[in-house]
C-alpha cells in the first residue's frame, strides 16, 4: 500500500503485496545481466508503463546486494568513510516501469562514467521500503528512494544520513522551491535529495465533461457525475485536496472562524457531501487507469503520468489539468541509508543525476518534470511542468499531518462507512 | 406359482456377463440360499431382487407381481447388507424407525413397533443408543430388525455373517434361522459359505460363473452333486479321473493314478468313457491293514491333522496323487506317522461320479448314486 | 526349492509339524545380537518419532507462534512520531478499538473498526452460505459419480489455483465492469448500465468465484467416502432418491460442508483484495482496515491490536461453530 500519493507511474496496486513474486531483486542485482541488457528487459516484465500488471514489481523488495559480490565490497568498505569512490552502490528504488527508466538514463551512464557497478533493488510501497531499510543490517543500502512524506518517516525512524551538500556539486540545480526541503524539521540538515515532482491533478472525460480549463475542484461536487466519480482513497490527500476546494490553507485547515475545529469540521463535511457521488476510491495507478478508460468514471483524481500513458494509447479525450486552486504536490526524492558505506559515492550519484542532460534524458521518460531546472521542450510538454518553478506547488507540512492524520483516517472511513 | 420367480434373467455389465440366464424359485415361508464363489453372480442376482440393479434380460415376480422394472422402494423388501449399512447419524430406534417413517407411520406406533421388533431379536434397551457403540453381533440384530419391522414381503441378506468371528457367526446362523422362522418371512440368503448355507436354508441354489448349477435340497445337493463344479464346491473332496474298462464284464474305472473303482450299479458306463470319481473325505475308510472291502487300495500317510471333532489323513497314491480322509471320533492318530502304510476303500455307492468335461456336453452328470 | 515346498506343505499340513520351526525361529529371534538389534531400531524409531513431532513443532513455533507473540507484544506498545514506536506498555490501543464511539445502553456503535468488523463478518456470511449454494451440487456430483472424467473434472475445480489471485479479481472487472461483457452483452437486447462493479454484489461475486473450490472439494471428499450401501439400503426400505438424499447422503455429507464453510468463511472474512479491487466505496473489510493501519499510518501497535482482536472473534466464532458440529469430527476423517 502507498504511502501517499506519491505514486510514480509503473509501481503499485493495492494487492502486490499479495501477487506472485515474480522477477525478483537478485537477477537485478547481476551487472552482468544490466550490462547486456538483459536486465531492463527483466524490469519490463515485472513492471510496464502505464498498464499491465504493477503488482508484479513488488518481487524486488528484500536487499539484493549482499549474495555473489559482497566480498568486493567488503574491501571497498575499508573507504567508505573517506572521500573516495567505492567499486559498488546499493540502490533501491521503486520498480516497474520508473526503475527502468533510472537504470537506462542514470545508472547506466554513471557505472559507465564512474566505473562504479549499482545494485538494484526494487521495492513497491513505501513503508515496505522503510520496513527493509529498518530491518536489514545497516550498510545493506546505499541510495534510497523515499518520497517526500516517506522521508519524513525515515527521519523520524532515523533510517537516513544527512546530506553533505559540500558533496554535490550541482546542489545548486535544484529548484528554489525544493532547495533545503527538511522533513523532520530538526537542526539544518538536509536529509532528501528531490529528483521529480508531480502533482494529484485533476481528470476529466471531454466527452462528458464540457468546459475548459482552469476548472475549480467544485466541479468534483457536481451531482451531475454522481456515480461516474473516483477520487484517490488516502485520507490526508482527501484532506488537503478538499481544504484547497473549500478555499482554505491545506496546511491550517482553518475555516472562517479561523480555528483548526471548525476548519476540520468543514472539510469533513465537504468530504461527506463528496462521498455520495463517488463510485470508487482508487488506490493504485492500475485502478485509475481501468476507471477511465472503460468510462466507469468521467471525473476525479489522478496523476498525469497515467493519464500521459493513456493518451499515447489513444484515449485523447482523457485529460488532466491543475485546477484553479492547485493540487497536492508530491516528489519522489534520493536519500543515504544510514550507516551506508559508500556515502561519498552516494552523494556523487545524486550530484550526476542533478546534470541537465542527465535529467533531460530521465524526466520525460519518468513521464514528471524534474526538481532541478533542466528544461526542454518534452518536460515543458509533461502535464505536471510548473512553468513558475514549482512555486505552484503545495506540499503537505508532514508535521501537521502526522499530528491529525489520526483522526483523518477515522473520520474518513467512518463517512465511507455512512456513520459520519 | 411360487411366491418369488426368478425367471431367466441375466446381467450383463458392458461385455462383462455377471449373471446368465438363472431361474430359481422360493415358496411363502421358504429359506433359499444362494451359494457359490466370490465373482459367480450371486450378489447381483440378489440386487436384482431388491431392485439396485436392473436385469438385462428376464422376468422377477414377487407373489404374482412383475417387479422387474419397480425401483426398490416401490419394492416391499427387507435386505441386510454385508456391513449393516446402519446409518452412523441416527440412533438405533431411528435405524429401525426409518422404514416405518418412510411408508407414514406416526411416531407413537414407530416407537412401539421397533420396542417390539427389537424384542423379538433380543436385543431390547438399545433403542437410544448409536449403532456405532454396538458389537458386531448387535448390530447383525439392528439390521435384522429394521429389514423385518415393516413386514416385507421377502427378506434379502447379502453375506450377512461374514465380518463376524466364527464363534459368534455360528450363534448367529441359528439366530438368523430362528428369527426366520418366527416371522415366516420368505428369506433370500447370498454367501459363500457352504456350512451356512446348508444349516439355514430349505433349498440352495449354487451359481458357477454367472450360471445356476444346480438347485434343490442341502441333502441332494451334497449327497449327488449333477456338476464337478458342484461336486468340488460342496464339501472336502479328491477326484481321480480315468477311463471305464470292463475286465471282468462288469464296469470298472481304471484311473489314471492307478486304482481301480467299481462303479456304482446306477451309473451306466460303457467301455472307453472318461469319468472321474469324486471321493468324499469323510466316506473314505482307512486302516492299518487291508480288509477286503470293495474298492480298497494301499496308500502312503504323508502328514496328519488332528482337528479334535475330526482328523484329517493326507494319503498319497504311488503316483503321488493326495486324496484326503477325514475320521470323525478317531483318537488313535498318534500312531499313525507319515511314511505309513496304510489302507484305504469306500463302497461303491458312497462314489460320485461324473462325466469328464468335454465327453458330454449335455449333462455334466453320470453319477445318481444312492440316495 | 525344497523350502519352497515345505512351506506350502505348511499351509495345507497339521500344525504338528510347526512346533520345531517354531521352536528354531524363536530361538533365533530370541538371540541376543538380535534382540538387541530390534531394540536398537525400536529406539531409533522413537527417537525418529521425537524428532519429527520436534521439527513440527518447532516449524510451528517459528512460523506460527513466534510472529503471533511479536504482534501480540506490539500492539501493547504506543505509536511516536513517524511511525516509530514507543516502547511503553499501554492498553489505549484496545480502547480505542472496543470502546471508542461505542454506546452499549443505546445501540450506538460508531467505532469503525468494530463496523468495519461486523461488515466483515457479514461478507464472510454471505459468501459462505453463496458457496455452499454453488459448490454442494458439484461436490455432490464429483463424489457420486463413477465417469472416467472425474479426475478430470477434479483438475478443473483446481484449475483456477494457478491462476494469481489478483488476475482472476481483474478477470471479474473485465466482466461486470463498464464496457465489460456483462454490460455489452445486456446492450445488445438494450439494457443500458454502468457496469456493475463497486458494490456488495461484486465483493462476494469475486469472493465467490475464488473460494468455491474450497467449498466443493471437502463436501466432494466426504460424499465421496459414503458407502453406497447407506443409499442403497433407505432406497430397499422404501425411500425415494429425494427422500435418500435428504435423510442419508446430507447428513453424513455434513461434515465436508462444515469444513469447506469454515474454510471459505476464515478465507472470505480475511480477503483484502476483493473488497479492494471489486468494492465501492464503503467496503472496506478488516484486513484492508489493518493494512492501511500498519502501511498508511503507520500505526503499528493499534494495527496490531486491531488483529489480535480479529482472531479472537474469529476464533470465538469458529469455537461457537464447534459447539454446534464438533469439528473434531469434522478434521478426524
Amino acid at each position: 500500500m502507498k504511502k501517499d500519493g506519491e505514486l510514480s507511474n509503473g509501481s503499485d496496486t493495492a494487492g502486490s503485496s499479495e501477487s506472485t513474486e515474480s522477477s525478483g531483486g537478485a537477477p537485478l542485482s547481476r551487472r552482468r545481466l544490466l550490462k547486456a541488457g538483459a536486465g531492463a528487459t527483466v524490469v519490463g516484465l515485472a513492471g510496464c508503463l502505464g498498464g499491465g500488471s504493477d503488482g508484479g514489481s513488488s518481487g524486488g523488495d528484500g536487499s539484493s546486494g549482499d549474495g555473489g559480490s559482497s566480498g568486493t565490497t567488503g574491501t571497498a568498505t575499508s573507504s567508505s568513510g573517506g572521500d573516495e569512490m567505492a567499486d559498488t552502490l546499493r540502490f533501491y528504488s521503486w520498480g516497474g516501469s520508473t526503475q527502468e527508466a533510472l537504470t537506462k538514463h542514470l545508472i547506466e551512464p554513471f557505472e559507465e562514467e564512474y566505473g562504479v557497478t549499482v545494485e538494484q533493488s526494487s521495492f513497491s510501497s513505501q513503508d515496505k521500503m522503510l520496513a527493509n531499510v529498518r530491518s536489514n543490517p545497516a550498510g545493506s543500502y546505499d541510495v534510497i528512494m523515499p518520497s517526500l512524506s516517506g522521508s519524513y518517516n525515515a527521519v523520524k525512524q532515523d533510517l537516513v544520513e544527512p546530506l553533505r551538500l559540500d558533496n554535490i556539486e550541482t546542489w545548486s540545480n535544484l529548484l528554489p522551491s525544493f532547495r533545503e526541503y527538511n522533513p523532520a524539521g530538526t537542526g539544518d540538515d538536509t536529509f532528501v535529495a528531490p529528483l521529480y515532482y508531480g502533482t494529484v491533478g485533476m481528470v476529466y472525460n471531454t466527452d462528458h465533461v464540457s468546459g475548459s480549463p482552469p476548472f475549480s475542484w467544485e466541479l468534483t461536487w457536481d451531482s451531475e457525475y454522481s456515480g461516474a466519480l473516483t477520487l484517490e482513497g488516502f485520507a490526508f490527500v482527501r484532506m488537503f485536496t478538499t481544504a484547497l476546494a473549500q478555499g482554505m490553507d491545506p496546511n491550517k485547515m482553518e475555516g472562517d472562524a479561523g480555528s483548526y475545529e471548525e476548519g476540520v469540521k468543514q472539510v469533513y463535511d465537504a468530504m461527506a457531501e463528496q462521498h455520495e457521488l463517488v463510485k470508487k476510491y482508487w488506490t493504485s495507478g492500475q485502478e485509475q487507469t481501468t476507471l477511465y478508460s472503460n468510462e466507469t468514471a468521467v471525473l476525479g483524481d489522478g496523476w498525469s503520468g497515467r493519464i500521459l500513458s493513456l493518451q499515447n494509447d489513444g484515449y485523447d479525450n482523457l485529460q488532466y489539468t491543475i485546477p484553479e486552486e492547485g493540487a497536492y504536490g508530491w516528489s519522489d526524492t534520493f536519500a543515504i541509508a544510514k550507516g551506508s558505506e559508500h556515502r561519498y559515492t552516494a552523494e556523487k550519484f545524486i550530484q550526476f543525476a542533478y546534470r541537465p542532460e542527465v535529467m533531460k534524458s530521465l524526466s520525460p521518460v519518468i513521464g514528471y518534470p524534474p526538481a532541478t531546472g533542466a528544461t526542454s521542450s518534452d518536460i515543458e510538454a509533461l502535464p505536471d511542468f510548473d512553468p513558475t518553478g514549482g512555486e505552484r506547488l503545495k506540499f503537505q507540512d508532514q508535521k501537521f499531518k502526522e499530528q491529525h492524520q489520526e483522526d483523518w483516517n477515522q473520520t474518513f472511513e467512518q463517512i465511507k462507512l455512512g456513520q459520519y | 406359482m411360487s411366491y418369488v420367480e426368478v425367471e431367466n434373467i441375466t446381467k450383463r455389465f458392458g461385455d462383462v456377463t455377471a449373471v446368465d440366464d438363472v431361474s430359481f424359485t422360493a415358496e411363502k415361508g421358504e429359506f433359499v440360499s444362494l451359494l457359490g464363489p466370490s465373482g459367480c453372480g450371486k450378489t447381483t442376482t440378489l440386487r436384482m431382487i431388491a431392485g439396485l440393479e436392473m436385469p438385462t434380460e428376464g422376468t422377477i415376480r414377487i407373489d404374482g407381481d412383475d417387479v422387474t422394472d419397480r425401483p426398490p422402494y416401490e419394492r416391499e423388501i427387507g435386505m441386510v447388507f454385508q456391513h449393516y449399512a446402519l446409518f452412523p447419524h441416527k440412533t438405533v430406534g431411528e435405524n429401525i424407525g426409518f422404514p416405518l417413517k418412510m411408508r407414514g407411520v406416526p411416531e407413537a406406533e414407530r416407537r412401539e413397533r421397533v420396542a417390539d421388533v427389537l424384542e423379538r431379536v433380543r436385543l431390547p434397551e438399545v433403542m437410544d443408543r448409536s449403532p456405532e457403540d454396538l458389537s458386531g453381533g448387535q448390530q447383525q440384530r439392528v439390521a435384522l430388525a429394521r429389514a423385518l419391522v415393516f413386514e416385507p414381503d421377502v427378506l434379502l441378506m447379502d453375506e450377512p455373517l461374514s465380518a463376524l468371528d466364527r464363534v459368534l457367526r455360528e450363534q448367529m446362523r441359528v439366530e438368523v434361522e430362528r428369527i426366520q422362522r418366527e416371522f415366516g418371512i420368505t428369506t433370500i440368503y447370498v454367501t459363500h459359505d457352504q456350512a451356512e448355507a446348508f444349516a439355514m436354508s430349505d433349498r440352495v441354489a449354487v451359481l458357477d460363473d454367472g450360471r445356476l448349477s444346480q438347485q434343490g435340497r442341502p441333502l441332494d445337493i451334497y449327497e449327488s452333486p449333477d456338476s464337478e463344479f458342484v461336486a468340488n464346491f460342496i464339501g472336502q473332496s479328491s477326484q481321480l479321473s480315468g477311463a471305464v474298462g470292463t475286465p471282468d464284464g462288469t464296469p470298472v474305472l481304471e484311473t489314471d493314478a492307478g486304482v481301480t473303482f467299481e462303479l456304482p450299479q446306477s451309473v451306466a458306463a460303457t467301455t472307453g468313457d472318461r469319468l472321474s470319481v469324486f471321493l468324499r473325505a469323510e466316506k473314505l475308510d482307512v486302516s492299518r491293514e487291508p480288509t477286503g472291502a470293495a474298492n480298497e487300495f494301499p496308500a502312503e500317510i504323508a502328514t496328519t491333522n488332528y482337528l479334535g471333532e475330526k482328523t484329517q489323513f493326507f494319503c498319497r497314491l504311488e503316483d503321488g496323487t493326495e486324496l484326503i480322509v477325514a475320521k470323525h471320533g478317531f483318537t488313535d492318530v498318534e500312531s499313525f506317522e507319515p511314511g505309513d502304510t496304510v489302507y484305504v476303500s469306500v463302497p461303491p455307492e458312497n462314489l460320485v461320479v461324473a462325466r469328464d468335461p468335454g465327453t458330454d456336453q449335455q449333462s455334466g452328470t453320470a453319477g445318481e448314486s444312492t440316495a | 526349492m525344497s523350502e519352497r515346498h515345505e512351506t506350502r506343505a505348511e499351509d495345507l499340513r497339521p500344525a504338528s509339524s510347526q512346533p520345531l520351526r517354531f521352536r528354531v525361529w524363536t530361538a533365533v529371534l530370541r538371540a541376543d545380537p538380535v534382540v538387541r538389534g530390534i531394540q536398537v531400531v525400536k529406539r531409533r524409531e522413537r527417537l525418529l518419532t521425537v524428532l519429527q513431532a520436534g521439527l513440527g513443532l518447532a516449524w510451528m513455533a517459528l512460523f506460527l507462534l513466534a510472529p503471533l507473540v511479536y504482534i501480540l507484544s506490539l500492539s501493547f506498545w504506543q505509536r511516536g512520531a513517524g511511525g516509530t514506536i514507543v516502547y511503553e506498555a499501554t492498553v489505549a490501543n484496545y480502547q480505542e478499538i472496543l470502546l471508542q464511539n461505542v454506546d452499549l445502553l443505546g445501540w450506538q456503535i460508531g467505532n469503525t473498526y468494530l463496523l468495519i468488523l461486523w461488515q466483515s463478518l457479514k461478507f464472510g456470511f454471505l459468501t459462505t452460505v453463496a458457496t455452499l449454494a454453488l459448490g454442494y451440487v458439484p461436490g455432490y456430483f464429483l463424489g457420486r459419480t463413477e465417469s472416467r472424467y472425474r479426475s478430470l473434472l477434479l483438475l478443473f475445480v483446481v484449475l483456477p489455483f494457478w491462476v494469481p489471485l489478483i488476475i482472476r479479481y481483474y478477470a471479474w472487472i473485465l466482466v461486470l465492469g463498464n464496457d465489460g461483457l456483462i454490460t455489452t452483452v445486456l446492450g445488445w437486447v438494450g439494457v443500458a448500465s454502468n457496469g456493475y462493479l463497486y458494490n456488495d454484489v461484486a465483493v462476494v461475486t469475486g469472493l465467490v468465484q475464488v473460494l468455491l473450490p474450497f467449498m466443493i472439494l471437502p463436501i466432494y471428499n466426504t460424499v465421496n467416502k459414503i458407502d453406497d450401501e447407506y443409499i442403497e439400503s433407505a432406497k430397499t426400505m422404501g425411500a425415494s432418491p429425494l427422500r435418500a438424499f435428504y435423510e442419508v447422503t446430507l447428513p453424513l455429507s455434513l461434515p465436508g460442508i462444515s469444513a469447506g464453510s469454515i474454510l471459505v468463511f476464515i478465507l472470505a472474512v480475511g480477503s483484502f483484495m476483493a473488497p479492494a479491487l471489486l468494492g465501492g466505496p464503503a467496503n472496506m473489510m478488516v484486513a484492508n482496515l489493518i493494512s492501511q493501519t500498519f502501511g498508511q499510518a503507520f500505526d503499528w501497535p493499534l494495527a496490531s491490536a486491531m488483529a489480535m482482536v480479529y482472531l479472537v472473534v474469529l476464533f470465538a466464532i469458529i469455537t461457537v461453530f464447534n459447539r454446534f458440529v464438533g469439528l473434531e469430527e469434522v478434521f478426524d476423517q
